[in-house]
């Protein structure tokens, strides 16, 4: 499963590559922010975005809108990490079009279980 | 403290670590986590399962990987209810535990309940373990197995507790591969989580100055809420949960206040207060407390190279942090021979290409052994040009161990597998 990893923390961005690797033995691309992201998707076609939500500049659910919005991105399934995940939050996130949530901080061992099943669920 | 005192103690319901900030997804070892810990590390079950309890974040994070790597899964009590906990859910095959971990929670391993059995070993982490009263005290009063020093490197010690509970490293139906992967994974979150342990001070200083600045300007509460927001994602996945939940409670107040624009000064007050609990518990963290020197060291990391292939020398010391390994490089047999005969080596790494002028590659390994302080070291040869003759020789003659070069990371990783496996049982030389 190739993934595009988003998030403007770089310790994030390192831990959770190696988590989905080598853990996960998925394809990890990054990106630092969501224009890069979309960028990214465009060219690479990645079966999943996982996505941090409050990144400066354009933020996940802006992103997300644009994604959805996009005839070529619109498909791609989109996974938040945050760590606003009191159930109103959650609900808005899977009303604005993200396939699930995942809970920061995560387990870099468990990260991938938790990709995979979100990743099922949808299927 | 032993018998009917221990028993007094101890209250049936108490949990004598107090629980610390959970925020992260839980650890909850249920029948049908088997599955996802089998496929996910590529095992069979059973595992064994170890409690780790330790203080010392960065520690318990390079101890925690290594273990991983083993066939093994670690009970995490910090995201879970503690000891008491653990063992009404699982049975537990071995506790480790260091002395800043045990004080005050001593009556909980001094009557194991059924589901550990009686049986449940421990393996105690003391950096005093070489005073023999404490050592005897704990092994013949505590029943404690074994006793390392802390300082021991993490992958000795996850053979150590491997072979302790006689599990390999992680099996795997296509080989060796998955198992490789594992330990690799180990070593780098190892490696990772030490890396954000060293930045950890320096960012939490960052948003101190960040939070000053918004104090003296409004308009920047958005960059230290950011700051705040980054390194609470952060530090709860490397580990420091506490730190990570504190940090949260900055960029909360942080949020709140600019959702408010109340401008009181009790919200200032409380981010100080947030601030400053997160510094405590980073120090606390990440702080290993002054560790007296002790005569009898544990064993020394470094190994000895002589090697004039600068790749090559890049390449191992690249790999050797991984392992917590020094890298002492010389050029010559007569640099190398005095390096012996001062300092103590976990292993030596010989290139045979090297022109040794008035000597060659064997007296060289000849004369490292003769030094008292590497009698016993094991030594690998290596060449670039392989022959066959010169593996012969190597391991015929002086039964040493030969690579070629360039060695790839996973190869590399299993030779220092096996020469550190060869000092630890004082072999010093392969079968």
């Amino acid at each position: 499963m190739k993934v595009l990893l988003v998030d403007d923390e770089e310790d994030i961005r390192k831990i959770g590559r190696l988590s989905l690797e080598a853990v996960g033995k998925c394809n990890v691309i990054t990106a630092s922010g969501a224009e890069e992201a979309m960028s990214l998707a465009r060219s690479e076609r990645p079966d999943l975005i996982l996505m941090d939500i409050m990144m400066p500049g354009i933020d996940g659910l802006a992103a997300l809108k644009s994604m959805r919005a996009d005839a070529d991105l619109r498909e791609i399934p989109v996974v938040f990490m945050t760590a606003k995940v009191q159930p109103s939050e959650v609900e808005h996130y899977l009303h604005v079009g993200s396939i699930g949530v995942i809970r920061k901080p995560f387990d870099p061992m468990t990260l991938p279980e938790e990709v995979a099943k979100i990743f099922r669920g949808r299927q | 403290m032993q018998g009917a005192d221990a028993q007094k103690k101890r209250a049936p319901e108490q949990t004598a670590i107090p629980r610390r900030g959970v925020n992260g997804p839980h650890l909850v070892l249920d029948p049908a986590r088997w599955d996802s810990l089998e496929s996910r590390l590529g095992g069979e079950p059973p595992m064994k399962i170890i409690l780790l309890l330790d203080d010392d974040r960065a520690l318990y994070g390079l101890m925690k990987t290594a273990l991983l790597a083993r066939s093994t899964d670690v009970f995490d009590e910090r995201r879970e209810n503690g000891p008491a906990q653990a063992r009404e859910s699982v049975t537990v095959d071995l506790f480790v535990l260091t002395e800043r971990a045990s004080g005050q929670r001593e009556t909980e391993f001094d009557n194991p309940t059924p589901q550990c059995g009686t049986r449940t070993r421990i393996v105690f982490l003391s950096a005093f373990f070489p005073e023999l009263r404490e050592s005897t005290q704990l092994t013949r009063e505590l029943d404690i197995s074994i006793v390392v020093h802390p300082r021991i490197p993490p992958s000795v010690f996850s053979t150590k507790v491997g072979e302790f509970l006689s599990v390999s490293p992680i099996p795997s139906k296509n080989g060796p591969k998955s198992s490789r992967v594992s330990s690799k994974l180990a070593i780098e979150l190892a490696r990772l989580t030490r890396a954000f342990a060293d930045k950890l001070p320096e960012k939490l200083e960052q948003l101190g100055q960040a939070i000053d600045g918004a104090k003296l300007d409004r308009a920047k509460l958005v960059e230290a809420r950011s700051l705040a927001h980054r390194l609470r994602g952060s530090a709860g996945s490397f580990g420091f949960e506490g730190v990570g939940e504190l940090v949260g409670r900055v960029e909360d107040v942080l949020s709140a206040e600019l959702a408010s624009g109340s401008g009181e000064p009790q919200f200032w007050e409380q981010v100080g207060w947030a601030l400053r609990d997160a510094r405590r518990a980073a120090a606390n963290a990440i702080d290993v407390p002054g560790e007296p020197e002790v005569p009898s060291e544990p064993p020394t990391t470094s190994v000895l190279v002589v090697n004039n292939d600068s790749d090559f020398l890049q390449l191992i010391k690249a790999l050797c942090r991984k392992f917590l390994i020094q890298v002492i490089d010389t050029q010559s047999a007569e640099e190398a021979v005095e390096k012996a005969r001062t300092e103590s080596f976990v292993a030596a790494i010989l290139n045979t290409d090297i022109d040794f002028k008035d000597s060659d590659i064997c007296l060289l390994a000849q004369r490292i052994r003769e030094s008292d302080r590497n009698a016993s070291t094991p030594i690998a040869f290596t060449s670039t040009n392989g022959l066959l003759a010169l593996k012969l020789e190597a391991t015929e003659a002086a039964r040493e161990l030969y690579f070629d070069q360039p060695i790839s990371d996973e190869h590399f990783g299993k030779l220092m597998e096996q020469l550190l496996s060869l000092q630890r049982d004082g072999k010093g030389r392969a079968e």
